[in-house]
């Protein structure tokens, strides 16, 4: 039988990816998204599961990766097409080539979070936002633990149309790293502006 | 946001030259005032801060013609053009321009593959076409030839070997495998290197010399010509292959590689790159950093054993491939195990026994010619996305490598960086790419990062080293090191600049070469 992380890298149409033995669905924000998105995220760690499961009920289509970061590419090249937004979890290396496809096309980050492990037990969120900074975030982050990809997740299901991210807020969290985590993740979203 | 001008461009004069080129070529292939479409022409990954070297505008012309009217436009207003063929040079400066405020000349439009033939296996394509394109012409339309790609994929054939870059199959070596070129000179003048300047030629891709001076060389790494075609030699596929993987145990162990590596590769034993690769940058692809070592500073001998022993991995990875029919590759292979397999603690891993490592997956593809972008895998390192290539040269020595590898590892260490490196032996040479990991969102690492690569320039030249191939940043540092006779070489490149390119209006700086209205603000020489 075809693996739920399988069938995710070939690009899943958003529901059914949801329908598959995932575990527990989180409850995606009330707010629907007012601009169409694909998410994408890094199906080798916990912290893309995660990520996968709070946004891909409201995800037009979801996309898993695996170490070949170029498996990003046939993802941002159909999104962009369409002149859908994307969002991703993923490591830098996917999102320097996601950047490269989008940017051509027009699109910018109108929201970037670097989310960097500084000890097992500590994480730093450095979070560069256009006009979509919620004070809520702060809070929620803080008490999030090793959840923090549910918090970002929620914060970017809620895609409207954005300016460019340039405002940057930094915060230091207590999380406990799982042991495969890369310690390094970056969360984003590309938008036509 | 205003756009940065060479400061001899008034923004008037700028903006006149713009409309021109966009009444030449057509508005949608003119790029400029703050189109988000820009963002794609920075480098926004090295050791230079924010977004250095940002364009003023983009042009995207397609055909000879349209290259013309730009040029002309540009000889009139004194508009420098930044030429580009997929614009994929990360490590050495990406899309972007030596200085900001270029007009990057993108030539992707230009992406036709004009000719395979598979008898003469070779290829002729425009600057446009990447190995992603070629490849899956070739399997589409079932030609039985391979291309040599780079590791990252999404690059192209004529920028990559306009810039001498390396590949993994037995045509490693870019611009040895081209044959012929056309170049559009900076006054218009179009014209074939080689046999293609034969009117009625059929040999022009058969054969890289014509009758007279070769120059060929002299629109690689410069700036005196745009390259509009150029012809590929490719590889026909081989009966059979066998890519194998050797791992060493010891960090001394790569002076006694590099001696054994030396004659199988002048004898052509090996006939593809050998590639000498060290821990990191094997593990990169896989694992990051933070799944082993959380402090600061460069990672612990500790877990650079653990790494080992959980990947199977050695100190130093040898990869290689044979190719030809099997009792030929058995017989080689032989041969490599009573060799480079006999050095104590090597052992010769199989493509069967490493089928699910991705390292070796992405090698063993790009061995054979099949691009992807893994490789790109290795910034996830550190995290942060920063990235640029040290590349220094030398003869295929053990004692070359050692001094070399000791030298940069000791530095990075000093730096707080983390060595990682490869070693690939061509047939007499060695480049030695050192890949410097750093993290871009904090500006004290990207600033030591930036020092750091300057202290190996000075240090490798003085030690008889010098770079196949740099950054944008360091190309005049670079540039100074070439100083054989008072700098005689450099001298020389700048009275070919003033004769090809009299205003100066292509790619100025490029490899430390300025023009002469900005030699005496950027030379090399200050
Ligand atoms: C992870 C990683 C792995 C890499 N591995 C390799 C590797 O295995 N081998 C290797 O060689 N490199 C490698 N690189 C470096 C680089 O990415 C490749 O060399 C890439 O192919 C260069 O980009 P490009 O082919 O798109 O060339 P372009 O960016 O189009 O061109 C490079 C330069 O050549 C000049 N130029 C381009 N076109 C023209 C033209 N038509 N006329 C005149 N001048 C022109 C310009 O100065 C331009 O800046 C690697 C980089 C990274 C980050």
């Amino acid at each position: 039988m075809i693996s739920r992380r399988e069938f995710l890298r070939g690009g899943a149409v958003a529901g059914i990816a949801t329908t598959l033995p995932a575990g527990a669905v989180i409850a995606a924000s009330q707010t629907r998204p007012t601009v169409a998105f694909d998410a994408i995220c890094d199906t080798r760690y916990e912290e893309g599961d995660q990520f996968l499961r709070a946004v891909s009920s409201q995800a037009y289509r979801v996309h898993g990766l695996d170490n070949d970061p170029g498996s990003v590419m046939p993802a941002i090249t159909a999104a962009v097409a369409e002149g859908r937004a994307i969002t991703g979890l993923t490591t830098d290396a996917a999102l320097l080539l996601a950047e490269q496809l989008a940017f051509a096309e027009g699109y910018a980050l109108t929201y970037k979070g670097v989310h960097k492990h500084l000890s097992t037990d500590q994480i730093e969120h450095q979070l560069t936002l256009g006009q979509r900074w919620q004070e809520s975030i702060k809070p929620a982050l803080l008490e999030a633990d090793s959840a923090w990809p549910e918090v970002i997740a929620k914060l970017m299901i809620t895609v409207t149309p954005d300016t460019e991210a340039l405002v940057e807020k930094r915060l230091t969290a207590s999380a406990s790293r799982h042991p495969e985590s890369p310690g390094h993740l970056v969360s984003w979203i590309l938008q036509p502006i | 946001m205003a756009a940065v001008l060479p400061d001899w461009l008034s923004p008037q004069e700028f903006s006149t030259a713009i409309d021109e080129m966009a009444n030449a070529i057509g508005q949608q292939w003119v790029i400029h005032d703050g189109d988000p479409k820009l963002r794609s022409y920075r480098d926004s990954f090295s050791t230079l801060p924010g977004d250095a070297n940002v364009p003023s505008a983009v042009v995207a012309p397609d055909g000879i013609e349209e290259i013309q009217a730009i040029l002309k436009i540009a000889n009139e207003h004194r508009v420098p053009l930044w030429p580009i063929s997929t614009g994929r040079n990360f490590a050495y400066g990406g899309p972007a321009p030596r200085m900001p405020g270029y007009v990057v000349l993108d030539l992707k439009r230009m992406n036709r593959i004009l000719e395979v033939n598979e008898e003469y296996a070779y290829a002729l394509v425009e600057p446009g076409v990447s190995y992603f394109q070629l490849y899956e012409y070739l399997q589409k339309n079932n030609i039985k030839l391979w291309i040599d790609p780079a590791a990252p994929g999404w690059g192209g054939i004529v920028g990559n070997t306009l810039e001498h870059g390396v590949g993994y199959t037995p045509y490693g070596d870019h611009f040895m495998m081209h044959c012929g070129m056309e170049v559009v000179l900076p006054d218009g003048t179009l014209f074939r290197t080689g046999q293609g300047s034969l009117p009625e030629t059929e040999s022009w891709q058969v054969f890289q010399y014509g009758f007279g001076p070769i120059l060929d060389g002299v629109f690689s790494q410069s700036n005196f010509g745009i390259v509009t075609k150029m012809g590929m030699w490719l590889m026909p596929e081989p009966p059979g292959y066998m890519p194998f993987l050797i791992t060493y145990e010891n960090e001394e162990d790569l002076a006694i590689i590099t001696e054994v590596v030396r004659p199988l590769k002048v004898n052509m034993v090996i006939p593809n790159g050998a590639f000498t690769v060290d821990l990191l940058w094997d593990a990169a692809v896989k694992v990051s950093k933070r799944q082993y070592y959380s402090g600061k500073g460069p990672i612990p001998d500790s877990a650079r054993k653990k790494i080992m022993s959980d990947y199977k991995l050695g100190q130093w990875n040898f990869y290689a491939a044979l190719y030809g029919p099997p009792p030929m590759m058995e017989n080689t292979m032989q041969v490599i195990r009573d060799t480079l397999g006999a050095i104590p603690g090597a052992r010769v891993w199989t493509a069967e026994e490493r089928k699910h490592d991705a390292a070796f997956q992405y090698r063993s593809k790009l061995m054979r010619g099949e691009p992807n972008m893994t490789e790109f895998g290795l910034m996830n390192w550190v995290g942060g996305g920063g990235h640029i290539n040290f590349s220094p040269i030398s003869p295929t020595t053990g004692e070359d490598a050692m001094r070399q590898y000791e030298m940069i590892k000791n530095r990075s260490h000093e730096y707080g960086f983390d060595y990682i490196g490869e070693f690939a032996v061509g047939w007499r040479d060695m480049h030695h790419v050192y890949m410097l990991m750093f993290d871009r969102t904090d500006d004290e690492e990207r600033q030591r990062a930036h020092e750091l690569f300057g202290v190996l320039i000075d240090e490798a030249a003085a030690a008889g080293y010098g770079e196949y191939r740099t950054h944008l940043a360091f190309m005049d540092q670079v540039a100074k090191t070439y100083s054989w006779n008072d700098h005689a070489l450099w001298k020389l490149h700048e009275r070919l600049k003033d004769a090809f390119d009299p205003n100066g209006i292509l790619a100025p700086g490029k490899q430390g070469i300025w023009p002469a209205h900005m030699r005496e603000k950027h030379s090399w020489t200050s």
